[in-house]
């Protein structure tokens, strides 16, 4: 209970859940397991439309996390801060002075959310905007990483990876599917003319 | 550009974990279904399945997200805050910092007081901000007093200038001030009630995030998209590969010819669903 109560009202983990980067990544890699394990237990749709499903929601999770990780915490993050810098608003704050990257700021917003520095109402404002403006950023980057590349390139690696695992979950089927690809494919109308021939 | 700063503001000092996963999750309810559509190597029932599922775990997460961690924050921190202060007033207690009456006053915090004080610290901002009571305004200064004696004085975190500050990182050499702050820190750290109730409301949007994502949501979502998939869906035909020569009249002397269609059609269903039949024993492999 003391421990649970001081994690959830301490100064680092409120810095660190109010970091858009810690939120998307945390959330997207339990959705990892989760969405996956719960799609296959669903009754409603056929196992190969479910299997389908889940292998797409995982490797979408699991592909979103590495670039999400690989191009925030680098490109928009060192980007972004630049970019906050030279906009009108941003370049009349002097306590961005002497800031010249996201490195230090992060150390000095760090230092200030602890109260250990003395700073103006106007100086708390600045940085206190700045920093808004980089959840901004991040948040804009995660919309295009999460929600226009990442199910693009995702769409496109599900089925060849889904006939790479197939085989390795059940070898048997290695060969039926081995054996039905060098059979025609069958129409499924005149599937139904053969069998009600067959009948006759 | 007011609308812009409070915006700015709110994401840098309050930024809750519900905001960038909802307006995400709002996004990916449009372009994953997008995205799956185009999947040319996907069958239509898989595509469908895909489909309605991202739509709705989506918009589950997009209200659920809103709503739901909106009303966790509501009711759960100024009681998560009153747990604090009782917790910290036992360990008080034994250092002797604190008299009784005070430490009374920390076992029993007022929830409802820090509750209102703390929305009203995250309305500053708001145009329709009303007046805090004198009464709760005078308590939760009094708290803070409490909090303070008990802090002492000398062990208040050293401050230095932003300037100082930033000065001393481009000699590499920023942390002096604050290793010494953090050696004279108490060994019962105390924080005041704004700070607790702001520190919780942001830890409890996570958690109420991570549940939602991981306990809540994908369940709901199957027993939504139950009805949905028999409406909208194509038909599962669940006898297919149970009792494949029951449904499928063969003769079970009859060989398996490669241009019996009846066969094939049998074939490729079972080996589609992972499973074959043995036409010879009539079991399944």
């Amino acid at each position: 209970m003391g421990l649970g109560l001081n994690i959830i009202t301490s100064n680092t983990a409120s810095k660190l859940v109010q970091d858009s980067a810690f939120q998307v990544l945390s959330e997207g890699s339990l959705k990892a397991v989760a969405r996956p394990a719960f799609t296959l237990v669903d009754k409603s749709a056929s196992l190969d439309a479910r299997k389908y499903s889940a292998t797409k929601e995982f490797i979408f999770q699991s592909v979103s996390m590495v670039m999400y990780f690989a191009i925030i915490t680098t490109v928009f993050q060192k980007g972004g801060y630049k970019l906050l810098k030279n906009l009108p608003k941003f370049q009349k704050y002097e306590a961005l002075n002497g800031i010249n990257n996201i490195k230090d700021f992060t150390k000095v917003y760090d230092a200030f959310s602890k109260g250990l520095l003395s700073t103006t109402a106007e100086q708390a404002t600045q940085l206190q905007h700045t920093k808004g403006g980089m959840e901004v950023i991040k948040m804009i980057g995660s919309g295009l990483i999460l929600t226009i590349l990442c199910p693009l390139v995702v769409a496109k690696m599900v089925s060849p990876v889904m006939k790479m695992l197939k085989p390795l979950i059940n070898p048997e089927v290695k060969e039926a599917i081995e054996d039905i690809t060098d059979k025609d494919e069958i129409d499924n109308e005149d599937d139904i003319d053969d069998v009600e021939d067959v009948d006759d | 550009m007011a609308k812009i700063d409070n915006i700015l503001t709110t994401l840098g000092t309050n930024n809750s974990s519900q905001i960038a996963t909802a307006v995400l999750a709002g996004f990916k309810m449009f372009f994953l279904p997008i995205a799956t559509a185009t999947d040319k190597t996907a069958s239509t029932e898989q595509k469908t399945y895909t489909i309605i599922r991202d739509i709705i775990m989506e918009g589950l997460a997009l209200i659920t997200y809103i709503g739901v961690t909106g009303q966790i924050q509501k009711h759960a921190t100024a009681p998560i805050c009153r747990a604090y202060y009782k917790d910290k007033a036992k360990k008080l207690e034994k250092t002797g910092l604190l008299n009784q009456e005070e430490l009374n006053t920390l076992r029993n915090v007022d929830s409802k007081k820090i509750k209102m004080a703390g929305e009203d610290y995250l309305n500053r901002l708001s145009p329709n901000r009303k007046e805090l009571p004198k009464e709760v305004s005078q308590y939760i200064e009094n708290l803070n007093k409490i909090i303070e004696k008990a802090e002492g004085k000398s062990e208040k975190p050293l401050q230095q200038t932003l300037e100082n500050f930033v000065e001393g990182l481009h000699k590499n050499n920023p942390n002096n001030t604050l290793n010494k702050v953090a050696k004279e820190t108490p060994k019962v750290e105390l924080l005041k009630p704004l700070k607790v109730f702001h520190n919780t409301r942001i830890a409890l949007s996570q958690l109420s995030v991570w549940v939602l994502a991981v306990a809540i949501i994908p369940p709901l979502c199957n027993a939504i998209i139950s009805p949905i998939m028999k409406k909208v869906g194509p038909k599962i035909n669940n006898t297919v590969g149970k009792k494949p020569i029951e449904q499928a009249p063969i003769d079970s002397n009859q060989a398996v010819n490669k241009n019996n269609t009846v066969v094939k059609k049998n074939e490729a269903t079972t080996a589609f669903r992972g499973t074959f039949p043995n036409y010879s024993t009539g079991m399944r492999v």
